[in-house]
């Protein structure tokens, strides 16, 4: 239900990380957790309509799905679970076990990219001055939408 | 081509938010409960029957999440709980932003004991923190066993789980054991207690918690 909540703090979060401003973000890869409630098809359906109509519009999510372990403090990680299914005791010693990971939510590597027009719009800005190379970026975006430069980069070459 | 490897949160800002909260929280003393579940539960009901029993021992305040109405927050205040809503317009959880906003309007604070009764689902505010202490989760014996491991995210997240309305016991055919292995399956230090805000079964060792609990805060942050 609140995947849309969580593709926007995503985007928000992607545009805080480092990057020059004549540069687009191109592909995000995050780790969703068994536990967090996530379901990927939704919560990339929701990543699109974020980027819809946004300089970085076509920036591919690539998500990493890592299902919960769980682990005895005497023999270690019990071996693959299907989602949803739980032991009580470890099957070797007879144990209570204890769970692992789950709760992942997090970003873990992100691609920008340079546009050349935009490289030639604002070539001396550089990453410091990133909160007016939105603003550029979001100005050009209209004419970038349809150069060849931004187009090529989501077709394979 | 300029790629990074990172490691961070996507719900950062709002990991970020939280902390300013708890560390709030911390200077005056308060302890923070979240309190979750499906809708009808029984949270609302349960303060209630809280806030009478524990009136005359702890200062006590609410912030309630719903989707639409006032409602809760009226029942709440007339139980002599002051309580604040926040409504969220459709939103299906509460985020830490909301109750640092909600927190403004808030002239009862600070008090011993805050309660935040998030909005009526199981699945979403078990990834937002609030500030909290730790969150609680509710199960009422109407909604059937199978939900700890159908809704496993909160019920490893929760501290306490509170199994609800158990004076319909006898109606139902509700196995509480399997439903208490699946919550200890899913989290092994969690504490479970069977309550009824009806017939009052179970709220004494629930009050107690919280007197413990509230105790507990109060010595840590040095605050009395
Ligand atoms: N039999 C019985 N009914 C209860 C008990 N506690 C609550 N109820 C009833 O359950 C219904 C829902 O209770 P609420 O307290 O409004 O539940 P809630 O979790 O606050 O609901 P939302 O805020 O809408 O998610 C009401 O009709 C209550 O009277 C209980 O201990 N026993
Ligand atoms: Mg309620
Ligand atoms: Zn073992």
């Amino acid at each position: 239900m609140h995947e849309l909540s969580i593709a926007m703090a995503l985007y928000e979060a992607c545009k805080k990380e480092p990057h020059r401003p004549e540069e687009f973000l191109v592909e995000v890869r995050v780790l969703i957790g068994e536990f967090a409630g996530v379901q990927p098809d939704l919560l990339e359906f929701a990543w699109k309509a974020c980027i819809r109509e946004t300089p970085d519009e076509g920036a591919t999510l690539e998500i990493q799905y890592e299902v919960a372990r769980q682990v005895c403090d005497q023999c270690g990680p019990v071996g693959e679970r299907q989602p949803g299914s739980w032991l009580r005791l470890c099957p070797h010693c007879g144990c209570p076990l204890r769970i692992e990971g789950g709760h992942e939510l997090d970003i873990i590597a992100l691609c920008f990219e340079a546009s050349e027009v935009l490289a030639r719009t604002i070539p001396d800005l550089d990453a410091s001055t990133c909160a007016n190379g939105e603003a550029v970026r979001a100005c050009a975006r209209i004419d970038l939408r349809n150069h060849p430069g931004k187009r090529n980069r989501h077709e394979p070459s | 081509m300029n790629r990074a490897e990172i490691r961070k949160r996507i719900l950062a800002e709002n990991d970020e938010c939280a902390d300013r909260l708890r560390s709030q929280f911390e200077d005056v003393g308060s302890l923070v409960l979240d309190l979750v579940s499906s809708p009808g539960a029984g949270k609302t009901t349960l303060l209630e029957e809280t806030a009478s029993r524990l009136a005359a021992e702890l200062d006590m305040g609410a912030i309630v999440g719903d989707i639409a109405t006032e409602m809760d927050a009226e029942r709440l205040r007339h139980a002599n709980l002051p309580a604040h809503q926040i409504i969220t317009g459709g939103a299906c959880h509460l985020d830490a932003r909301m109750i640092e906003e909600g927190m403004k309007h808030c002239a009862f604070l600070p008090v011993d004991l805050l309660f935040v009764e998030n909005v009526g689902n199981l699945v979403c505010p078990a990834s937002y923190a609030l500030g909290e202490d730790f969150k609680v989760v509710l199960l009422s014996v109407t909604e059937g066993e199978d939900k700890p491991f159908k809704y496993p995210a909160i019920f490893s997240k929760a501290k306490v789980a509170l199994i609800t309305k158990v004076d319909l016991m006898p109606q139902l055919s509700f196995d509480l054991e399997r439903v208490e292995e699946q919550i200890r399956t899913l989290s092994q230090d969690v504490r479970i207690i069977r309550v009824s805000a009806w017939t009052g079964e179970g709220m004494e060792e629930w009050c107690q918690l919280l007197r413990q609990e509230r105790m507990k805060k109060k010595l840590a942050t040095g605050v009395h």
